[in-house]
Formats: structure tokens, sequence, C-alpha cells
């Protein structure tokens, strides 16, 4: 029995049919709204951590956790009095003059979003180290959701009471759909 | 005869007198001094007629519309909050040092919506209240209407809820973000170290951002 000439077409049709939709669904729940939680996910991240900075990485995820989680009081112990924080164009010149500013407004915008890690490197010399992490954020703006390329740069120094955060840089753009 | 003649010398020296107090700066415009009981009744009726002679007609749209009253939640909080207050912020700068006293949200709870329109659409002269429809389309106008009635029933959690599911500041354009007279919100503040800053050219507008100004202190 004869296939007819156009059943390859038709078959090749409901597949790209199927890939199309199930591209679709897939998309839909990567941006459900609903289906956002808010959270912190390093899991899947792609980690270049030299040994000797292991102990910094940790100071930096209590401090990012503490941020999310609204606990300033936890956060803001990791941060050097004198600490410097560049993010956007904007500065600050201390931990008081963070606590003053975007303290208040970063743990709000953080405890509703969801964080995934993507890359972290660290490295770290004598009481110097640096981390650097990129990350991807979901949040909600209104009744509309971004997703939000974000970078971090963080030196930190060690003192008598261990690794302090010295300098932060923030950066993030709108991500790329 | 002698009637007309003296009738007419009363108005003439009226009109001098009402010259003279005018010229000599006689009437106190400053709003720390209150005016007169009978003087403030007079005015408040007068408002009151003039508004209601020319809102009495006009036609009210679906007030219940979810979408208008969160469109208006967001707008209100930017735009009248520095005189009218909100649920749980008892005063502002501005609202403490206008005279006549705006009314506060609570009043405006109560308020005819079709007065509350015409109001907030041509404002009223010598009071502080702006004419937003110069900057507003009259869809946003019912979308702050809308969300006045809500006062009745919503207390501060409630009102900080139906804000933060608004998009803020957001009537089509026209907007600008010059402070409302909430000290307790400054507009950097307001976004996160993490929230892009899209377009530094619209500083200022739906996307908060850098404020170049001085510190506000006193």
């Amino acid at each position: 029995m004869n296939s007819p000439p156009f059943a390859p077409a038709v078959v090749l049709a409901i597949a790209l049919s199927l890939a199309t939709s199930a591209a679709s669904v897939h998309e839909q729940e990567k941006h459900n709204v609903a289906a956002m939680k808010p959270g912190r996910d390093v899991a899947g991240a792609r980690l270049e951590v030299d040994p000797t900075a292991t102990a910094a990485v940790a100071v930096v995820e209590r401090f990012s956790t503490a941020l999310a989680a609204g606990d300033i009081e936890r956060a803001v112990a990791d941060l050097d009095p004198k600490v410097l924080i560049l993010e956007s164009g904007g500065v600050e010149k201390s931990r008081d003059e963070y606590l003053a500013n975007h303290a208040k407004a970063d743990p709000d915008f953080l405890k509703d979003a969801h964080v995934t890690l993507k890359h972290r490197s660290a490295r770290a010399s004598g009481d110097l180290a640096w981390v650097a992490s990129e990350s991807q954020i979901h949040a909600m703006k209104g009744a509309d959701m971004m997703m939000i390329d974000s970078t971090e740069t963080m030196v930190l120094r060690r003192n008598a009471d261990g690794w302090k955060i010295v300098h932060i840089h923030w950066s993030s753009r709108r991500a790329n759909r | 005869m002698h009637f007309a003649k003296y009738f007419l010398l009363l108005i003439v020296a009226v009109a001098i007198a009402t010259a003279a107090f005018v010229r000599f700066g006689i009437y106190d415009v400053a709003a720390d001094t209150p005016h007169w009981r009978a003087t403030y009744a007079a005015l408040a009726t007068l408002r009151d007629r003039s508004i209601a002679a020319r809102a009495s007609n006009i036609e009210l749209p679906d007030l219940s519309d979810a979408a208008l009253i969160r469109e208006g939640a967001g707008n209100y909080d930017s735009m009248c909050v520095g005189c009218h207050l909100r649920p749980g912020l008892e005063e502002t700068e501005l609202s403490l040092g206008l005279y006549p006293r705006p009314p506060s949200w609570s009043d405006l709870g109560r308020t005819d919506p079709r007065d509350a329109f015409w109001v907030i659409k041509h404002g009223i002269k010598m009071t502080g209240m702006p004419a937003w429809g110069k900057s507003m389309h009259d869809r946003y106008i019912w979308g702050m209407v809308a969300f006045l009635r809500r006062f009745t029933e919503i207390n501060e959690a409630q009102y900080v809820a139906m804000v933060k599911a608004s998009r803020g500041h957001s009537h089509g354009g026209g907007e600008s973000d010059i402070e409302s007279g909430d000290a307790a919100a400054p507009n950097e503040s307001r976004r996160s170290s993490f929230e892009p800053v899209d377009d530094p050219m619209a500083l200022g507008g739906e996307v908060p951002g850098h404020d170049s100004s001085p510190d506000h202190t006193h």
C-alpha cells in the first residue's frame, strides 16, 4: 500500500507544530508570574572559586541571603563600616549611608524576587579577596514581571573579625529575552 | 431725590473704601492667619455650590472596575498623599501648611464621585488644588475617583497592598515626580540597588532614579 505523496509533509508539519507548542508551554512556564517563587538558587551556578577565597565567598553568600531575608542587622554585620557601594551611577560611602538609603528598598525588592546565581569567580591574595557574581533575577514591578541580568563585584578584606566586605559594585539591566 | 443722591454717595464711598482696602494691603493673605468664621463659611458655600452646579450632570463610569481602582491607587499615592494623606500617615509638611486645610483621605472617601471628578479635573482657585485635567486624561481621573471610594473600607495594610499592585505613577504621559511632601519616602530610596535604570534620561519619571538635588534637610 503506497502512502499519499503529501504524507511526509503532513508528518513534518505535525512534528513542527508539537515542537513549537511544547516550546511555547516551556516559555509560558518560565515566565509564569504565579509559578515564580521568591528565593535564592545557587545550586546550578558555575563556580570558579580559588580555595583561598572560600571563606570570603561564604561571607558574600551569607550577606546576600540575609539581605534577601530582610535581616538587615545580620547583612550589614558583614559590611566594613567604611564600605564603598556603587550601583547604577549611585554611590554610598559607608555602612551607615547604605542603611539610610538602599537598605530598605533592597530587601523589599528581593523578598519577592527569585535570584538564580549563574556564575561566580573568586580569588584571594593575602588579606584581600574579590568575588564576582552573575545572576538572573525574576522580580515583580507592579503587575509586571521583570527579568534582570545582575552583576556584582565584592571586595573583602580580612581583619581580626574575619572577612569584611569593603566594596560592592552592583549593576543591572533588563535581560534579553 | 435726596434718597438717590445719598445712595449714589454711599456707592462711591464703598468703592473708595474697597479700593483703599486693596491698595494699602490691609487684607492679610497669610495662610497661617485664618479667615473670620463668617468669611470661611461664605467661601465654603460658594465653593460647594459652584462645584455642585457644574458636576451634577457628569455621567459616572463603572467605578467598581478592579483595573480602574488599581490604576487609581498608584496615581493617588504618587500625586495626592502629600496633601490628602493616606491611612497611617497623620501629616506632611505640605498638609500642615496649606490653608484652607485640604480634606483628608477619610473625607475624600465620602465625597460624591461626580464632585470628586470635577475637582480633580478642574482644581479649585486659591486653595492649592491643581487642575490635574491639564496633564491627565479623564480615564485616569476616574481611576482616582474609583480608588477614593475604597477609603471607607480599607486600612493601612490594604492601602499599601493596593498601591504595590499598581503601576505606580502612571497616567499615559506627562508624569513628573516632584516631591509630594511625603518626607518618609524620598525618591532614590524607593528603587532597589538591583533594579535596572533603563533610560537615564527618564530619571524622575515612572522609574525613580538618582536625585541630583541636595539632601532635604532643615
